[in-house]
C-alpha cells in the first residue's frame, strides 16, 4: 500500500504501542467504522472486512464482475479496507483486481491473500501471480493458507517483509481445524496476523487461541463469522431479541458480526457477500455499541436455545 | 493437499449457483451462432445412422473426437477453469476421450455403430434426442433463464449424454474403455449440481443410469455385433 496511507494513519500508532486495545474510529473516512489497532504496528484497521471465498469466484462473466465491483465500491464507500483472498478461491483475486481498476485503485485498501501450495519452491511464484491478478504493487499482508507448508513459507514472508516486499505476516485455518498446531505456530513464531474461525456457534478460538492472541500481540482476522450463510439461513425464521437493539443491530447478520468483533482479541471480521444491501448491513455492524461480556453470553445462549 | 480430507463436500464448492449459470450464459453469448452448427452436425450424424450408410461409424467417431476435444478445451480449460480450478485436471479426461474416438474412426477394424430398432436401441436413440434437443428444454423447465441453457457442443453435459446413447449402439471389444469417463463426468456433474442445489442435478445420472441399463440389455442379444 502507498507510504502516505501509513503516515496517515500513524497517529493512531502511539495509543496502539502503548497497549491500548479500547476501539478508535480513525477520522478519515465519511463513514467510519468501529476500528482496533494492529498490535505490532498501531495501524488501524475497520472491525470488518470484506471476504471473498466463493462471493467473488465469478470467472470472466462481465454482469458478474460488475456486480462484485459494485459490492466492493459499496465497501470502501462504507469505510471498509481489509478485502482478504486465497489463490484457492478460483477467479476471486482477478474479479479483485478488475474492482480495484475500476475504483481507481482505492488508497483505503488492506489488501490481504495468501499463499497456497504444498510446494516450498512455488510459494514466491503464487505469490507474484496474486499480486498481479490484484494489480497492486505489494500486499498488506499475507497468510499461509491453512498452514500448508508453513515453515517454507513464513521464512520466505519474513524475508519478503525484511525486504519491503509485504508489510504483514499471518497464518490461517479455517473450521476449527488444526488449532494445537497453530497455537504452536503463535508462541513460537513472530507472526502479525492470524485468521481462524470464530462465530456464536463455533467458539473453541476463545479457549486459548484468541487469549494467545491478546497476549502475543497477534491481530486476529475471524473468517466464516456466518458459518457461509447458514447461521442467517437457520436463525432467520426466529425473531431477533429486543434486548439487542440497545447495541444498534437490528438484523441477524449484525447480531452475529456484533458477536464476533465484540470479543476484545479480534481485529477484523471478513464476512463475504455478492449483495451491495449485505454489504451496507454487515459494515454497519461496526457501528454504534459492542456488547459487553454479559450481553455476549445472552447473545450465545439465546442463539443455543433457538 | 493432505488436509482435504478433513473437508466436507459443501466445502470443496468454488463457486455460487449464479457463477455456475453465469458460466453457461457467457459460453452461449460467446460461441452463438455454433448452437446451430452442433445441432445440424448432430441430427447429420444420427440420419447416416438410421440410413445404415457405409460411412456413419468413422464420421460419428470423427464426430465425437472433435466434440469431446473442443468441450474439453473451450467449456472446462477455458471457461469452466475460471471458477473451478479442479476443471483443469478434468480437462485432460476428456480430450484423452477425444483421442480414443479418434482412435476409433482411423483403426482399420472401426467400431461399428448399428440402429437395428430394438428395445434398447430405441432407449439409445430416446436418449440422443434428449441430449440434443431435450437438454436444453429440460435445464428451462427447471428454471434456468433462456439465455443460460446449455446447449450440445457448447458445455459439457449434453454431449456426454449424446455420446452414452452413441455407445449403446456401438459393439466393439473394448467399447467398455470408452464409458469410463462419460459415466465418471456424469457422476461428477450430478454432485456438483446436487451441491449447488439445483434441480437438474438428477438429469445427467439418470441419464448414464439408462444407457447402462440399455447397454447391459442390449448386450445379451448377438445382432449388433454385425452391423449392416
Amino acid at each position: 500500500m502507498p507510504i502516505n496511507r501509513r503516515i496517515l494513519l500513524k497517529g493512531s500508532m502511539a495509543a496502539a504501542l502503548s497497549g491500548a486495545a479500547a476501539l478508535q474510529t480513525p477520522a478519515r473516512a465519511a463513514t467510519t467504522p468501529l476500528a482496533r489497532p494492529i498490535a505490532s504496528s498501531g495501524e488501524m484497521l475497520p472491525l470488518v472486512g470484506l471476504g471473498s471465498w466463493i462471493t467473488f469466484n465469478v470467472g470472466n462473466n462481465k454482469k458478474l464482475l460488475d456486480a462484485s465491483s459494485d459490492v466492493m465500491a459499496a465497501f470502501f464507500e462504507s469505510g471498509g479496507r481489509m478485502i482478504d483472498s486465497s489463490p484457492m478461491y478460483g477467479s476471486a483475486q482477478a474479479t479483485i483486481g478488475y474492482g480495484l481498476k475500476k475504483l481507481g485503485m482505492p488508497e483505503a485498501l488492506f489488501s490481504a491473500d495468501k499463499v497456497w501450495t504444498s510446494s516450498a519452491s512455488n510459494g514466491g511464484p503464487q505469490i507474484e501471480a496474486s499480486r498481479s491478478h490484484w494489480g497492486i504493487r505489494n500486499f498488506d499482508l499475507v497468510q499461509v493458507h491453512n498452514l500448508v507448508a508453513w515453515r517454507a513459507h513464513l521464512e520466505l514472508l519474513q524475508a519478503m517483509k525484511a525486504a519491503g516486499n509485504v508489510r504483514y505476516v499471518g497464518i490461517t485455518t479455517s473450521h476449527g481445524r488444526r488449532h494445537a498446531e497453530l497455537e504452536e505456530i503463535m508462541t513460537s513464531q513472530p507472526i502479525d496476523f492470524v485468521q481462524l474461525t470464530y462465530n456464536v456457534e463455533d467458539r473453541e478460538a476463545e479457549q486459548r487461541l484468541l487469549p494467545l492472541a491478546r497476549e502475543r500481540g497477534i491481530a486476529v482476522i475471524v473468517n466464516r463469522p456466518f458459518q457461509r450463510g447458514y447461521l442467517i439461513e437457520r436463525l432467520s425464521s426466529s425473531p431477533l431479541p429486543d434486548w439487542v437493539a440497545e447495541t444498534g443491530a437490528s438484523s441477524w447478520a449484525q447480531f452475529l458480526l456484533k458477536f464476533v468483533i465484540s470479543h476484545p482479541a479480534v481485529t477484523c471480521a471478513i464476512p463475504a457477500t455478492s449483495q451491495v444491501e449485505h454489504v451496507r448491513e454487515n459494515m454497519a455492524a461496526a457501528s454504534g455499541i459492542l456488547p459487553d461480556t454479559a450481553l455476549r453470553n445472552r447473545m450465545a445462549d439465546y442463539v443455543g436455545q433457538l | 493437499m493432505a488436509e482435504w480430507s478433513s473437508y466436507s463436500l459443501h466445502d470443496l464448492l468454488l463457486f455460487s449457483p449464479q457463477a455456475y449459470t453465469g458460466l453457461f450464459e457467457l459460453l452461449n453469448t460467446t460461441l452463438w451462432p455454433l448452437h446451430l452448427v452442433t445441432l445440424v452436425l448432430a441430427l447429420a450424424a444420427a440420419v447416416l445412422v438410421l440410413k445404415g450408410h457405409r460411412a456413419r461409424h468413422r464420421l460419428f467417431w470423427a464426430v465425437l473426437s472433435i466434440l469431446w476435444l473442443w468441450t474439453g478445451w473451450q467449456f472446462l480449460h477455458v471457461q469452466y477453469a475460471a471458477i473451478n480450478w479442479a476443471a483443469e485436471y478434468v480437462a485432460p479426461a476428456f480430450w484423452l476421450q477425444g483421442l480414443l474416438f479418434g482412435l476409433f474412426a482411423v483403426v482399420p477394424k472401426c467400431p461399428r455403430i448399428s440402429y437395428a430398432g430394438t428395445v434398447t436401441d430405441r432407449m439409445a436413440a430416446a436418449l440422443y434426442v434428449f441430449a440434443v434437443i431435450g437438454y436444453p428444454i429440460a435445464t428451462l423447465a427447471l428454471g434456468r433463464s433462456f439465455d443460460s441453457v446449455e446447449f450440445l457442443g457448447i458445455s459439457a453435459d449434453p454431449g456426454v449424454v449424446a455420446t452414452l446413447a452413441v455407445l449403446v449402439l456401438s459393439r466393439a471389444r473394448f467399447i467398455w474403455l470408452s464409458w469410463v469417463v462419460p459415466l465418471a463426468w456424469c457422476a461428477l456433474t450430478g454432485v456438483t449440481l446436487w451441491l449447488l442445489e439445483s434441480p437438474e442435478f438428477l438429469i445427467a445420472p439418470l441419464a448414464a443410469m439408462l444407457a447402462v441399463v440399455a447397454a447391459v440389455a442390449s448386450g445379451t442379444r448377438p445382432h449388433t455385433l454385425t452391423s449392416k
